[in-house]
């Protein structure tokens, strides 16, 4: 069993607690609470022969109070930068962290998540805004941790991109 | 010499110039207009306006490749911290005192915290009993108290063990002992980390680690590595010996896994074999069991206790009511119990009542007792029907009864065997006396309680019987009794000396006691009626020698006369005869 860290990061009201209440409980929440710190669910998700435990960090959003903590992301294999689609600020936080990302864990692996898609009539983002951003199109993910919508496939990509890095650094260790 | 050299520099001057064409040309050629505002930067810019520039690249560069850069700038960064320090120190104390404020505070707190606890436990342990047995036993030890108390409260139970990657806080593995139930041991451990991260983000302790969470008795033990860090949960008293042990145990399992942890990618089955190690620590010291006493069970005991004797006292108490009640209402005249029952809250009788008899509603009256009802059940005895009172009244004196009707008034007849006595208190009973204006004991037989005079007039006349029908037999042709007979003659001696003695009581008495003397048909007849003379003799003697009063005994021989009837073998022989004389008339 491999056994891997995600972390969810974002900023504040995002939906990251949402998204991991949906994931992990199929559950959603109307009601909004503030994560403070971190907290810390697991789901186990099985991919072809492998089964990969997601020990998943919510990590509180960031705003202007509150800066992100590298020292949560140590280690972390994979991450999912939560925006929300109605928030084009949302956009600049993850931009600001993806910076920080870069430098502290150099190797993870990186998904987009647009969050609230089921308010996408309201969604006010602009495209170059999330170009700029530098995801390839098929790590960005148009979610809704109301419907339920994309979250599973985006967390179960993003286990199978960090179960495939491992191998290839497996593979390329034994070279 | 002289005309070559003015010759020679014209010629130097133009190859110079012609190099120096040359020169810009190629500059041209190579890198173009850029050449120019290069120069003109250069000219323009002072050195450290360059240096600037590159600054945060070159340590980017620089930082990259290996640490030398913070070695040197270490030292300097140390300076000017002094030096801030030195010129304005409340700039650094503002900076720092949102952080230190809170850590001191906590501090304190702790350390308050943990006096107050030991002040109680000192105060716990000094005055109670045990206390003064410790206080003992550390006196005969030769220990001080205090490391004695420490020995005996040495206690903890380490319940649970996380081996946690350090780098990404995933739970390596995790152990528990039996009956513990935890959270789930990946979350714990993850969490575990984040609030070290935090701790270790919000003191900017970087590098340092949390190494123990005290919570309630529950310490949560931090030993950190290299590459892995195991958290022990442990119940009680922490000492170094065990935290010691237990950062022993992290060494180990680095040294086991070394490989392993340093490229550790979350593959967790490659730590086989750990999960054994772990269970190794789930360690635990227990502390002397105190023999208190089982207050739970000597309280329920002794409130059974209470409560079975204080029902049966209830129970007692109700039934010597009731056998008051009873027999108050026997008493009652006209009034007869038939039959009477007493259940848990109900007290039930039937009885026979005579309408002049006392009213039931009175019987009620009498009767109070809490918890219990009087159930009544009277049978009206009308005075017509008087057989109603017969049956209780037969069983009570063991006779049978009939009733008649003279002039309009209920008569009883009594029939059986009565002591006059009886019958007296048989026409006094209440019934009797309430129903029946008569009573006729006519027919009854009269037992009269035997007399003392009748007494010893039967035992007189038994004695009398007895001795009378008594033979005393002798040898063949002597007066020697023979061994049988001379015990016989004892026997008959005191039922003589008896029945003498009950001739007071008796009104009877010995006129005479004949003694009468027989020899067998064997040898002369004189000699014979001389033989039976001497053992009449022997006997009267005998008497006499007993104190029996001689001038009651005749005695005399008469031979062998009288004997046809007797077998021979008892010819030789004796016999006596008591005359009685009853006082009150003839003589027997």
């Amino acid at each position: 069993m491999i056994s891997s860290k995600i972390c969810l990061v974002g900023a504040f009201a995002v939906g990251k607690t949402s998204l991991i209440k949906q994931f992990v409980e199929s559950i959603f929440d109307e009601k909004y609470h503030t994560t403070i710190g971190v907290k810390i669910d697991k789901k186990m998700v099985s991919l072809e022969e492998n089964e990969v435990q997601l020990i998943i960090w919510d990590i509180e959003g960031v705003d202007i109070f509150t800066d992100l903590k590298p020292s949560y992301l140590r280690g972390a294999d994979g991450l999912l930068f939560v925006i929300d689609g109605t928030r084009p600020q949302t956009v600049e936080a993850v931009d600001a962290i993806c910076q920080m990302v870069d430098k502290h864990i150099p190797g993870s692996q990186k998904l987009l998540l647009i969050n609230k898609c089921d308010l996408r009539e309201e969604w006010s983002l602009d495209k170059n805004q999330i170009d700029h951003l530098d995801f390839d199109k098929e790590r960005i993910f148009e979610t809704s941790a109301k419907s339920g919508e994309n979250v599973e496939r985006a967390f179960r990509t993003l286990a199978y991109e960090i179960l495939n890095s491992k191998h290839k650094s497996v593979s390329k260790d034994s070279k | 010499m002289l005309d070559e050299k003015p010759l020679e520099r014209p010629t130097s001057e133009s190859s110079e110039s012609n190099s120096g064409k040359d020169l810009a040309k190629l500059r041209s050629l190579l890198i173009g207009d850029d050449y120019e505002t290069v120069l003109k930067s250069q000219i323009e810019q002072t050195e450290a306006e360059r240096v600037s520039g590159v600054l945060a690249e070159a340590f980017h560069l620089r930082n990259s490749r290996d640490g030398s850069l913070s070695k040197e700038l270490s030292p300097v960064i140390e300076n000017a911290i002094d030096t801030s320090i030195k010129d304005n120190p409340s700039r650094i104390t503002n900076v720092i005192f949102p952080i230190m404020g809170p850590a001191v505070r906590k501090a304190v707190a702790s350390a308050l915290a943990d006096m107050m606890r030991s002040l109680n436990h000192l105060l716990q342990q000094s005055l109670t009993a045990q206390a003064i047995v410790w206080r003992i036993k550390a006196w005969r030890l030769g220990v001080p108290y205090g490391q004695y108390v420490l020995l005996q409260t040495l206690e903890y139970r380490v319940e649970q063990v996380f081996f946690i990657h350090r780098e990404t806080g995933l739970l390596i593995e995790s152990a528990s002992a039996a009956g513990i139930e935890y959270q789930d041991p990946d979350l714990v451990s993850s969490m575990l980390t984040a609030i070290n991260d935090f701790v270790s983000d919000s003191f900017n302790s970087d590098g340092d680690a949390i190494s123990t969470i005290q919570f309630s008795d529950l310490s949560i033990v931090i030993e950190s590595g290299p590459h892995a860090v195991l958290a022990f949960a442990v119940r009680g008293i922490l000492d170094s010996a065990i935290t010691n042990e237990l950062g022993q145990k992290l060494e180990v399992l680095h040294a086991e896994f070394s490989k392993q942890l340093e490229s550790f990618n979350g593959d967790l089955s490659q730590f086989e074999g750990c999960k054994r190690l772990l269970e190794g620590s789930l360690v635990e010291k227990s502390k002397q069991k105190k023999k208190s006493k089982p207050w739970f069970a000597i309280t329920a005991v002794s409130a059974a206790t209470l409560l079975i004797g204080y029902s049966s006292y209830l129970s007692w108490h109700k039934h010597q009511y009731i056998e008051y009640f009873v027999m108050h209402l026997e008493k009652q005249p006209g009034l007869q119990i038939i039959h009477s029952q007493l259940t848990d809250d109900e007290f039930q009788i039937t009885f026979l009542r005579s309408p002049l008899a006392q009213s039931v509603a009175a019987i009620r009256q009498n009767f109070s007792y809490p918890g219990l009802t009087l159930q009544l059940n009277p049978k009206v005895a009308l005075i017509e029907s008087p057989e109603y009172f017969l049956a209780p009244i037969a069983s009570k004196y063991g006779v049978t009864l009939n009733w008649s009707s003279v002039d309009e008034q209920p008569k009883l007849i009594v029939n059986g065997q009565l002591t006059q006595i009886q019958i007296e208190k048989l026409k006094q009973d209440p019934i009797v006396t309430s129903v029946f204006k008569d009573v006729d004991t006519q027919n009854v037989e009269i037992l009269t309680p035997l007399s003392i005079a009748q007494q010893s007039r039967d035992r007189f006349n038994a004695l009398v019987l007895k001795v009378n029908s008594t033979s005393i037999f002798f040898e063949s042709a002597s007066v020697t009794m023979t061994p049988g007979s001379a015990q016989e003659l004892n026997q008959t001696i005191n039922d003589i000396r008896e029945a003498l003695s009950l001739q007071q009581t008796s009104g009877l008495s010995v006129l005479q006691i004949g003694i009468t003397g027989y020899a067998d048909y064997q040898g002369a007849n004189l000699n014979n009626m001389k033989l039976s003379e001497e053992r009449a003799k022997l006997i009267a003697d005998n008497l006499a020698a007993n104190q029996i009063d001689s001038d009651l005994v005749i005695s005399w021989g008469v031979g062998n006369k009288g004997l046809e009837s007797i077998e021979s073998a008892n010819h030789r022989r004796v016999d006596l005869k008591i005359v009685v004389k009853d006082l009150s008339g003839e003589s027997k």
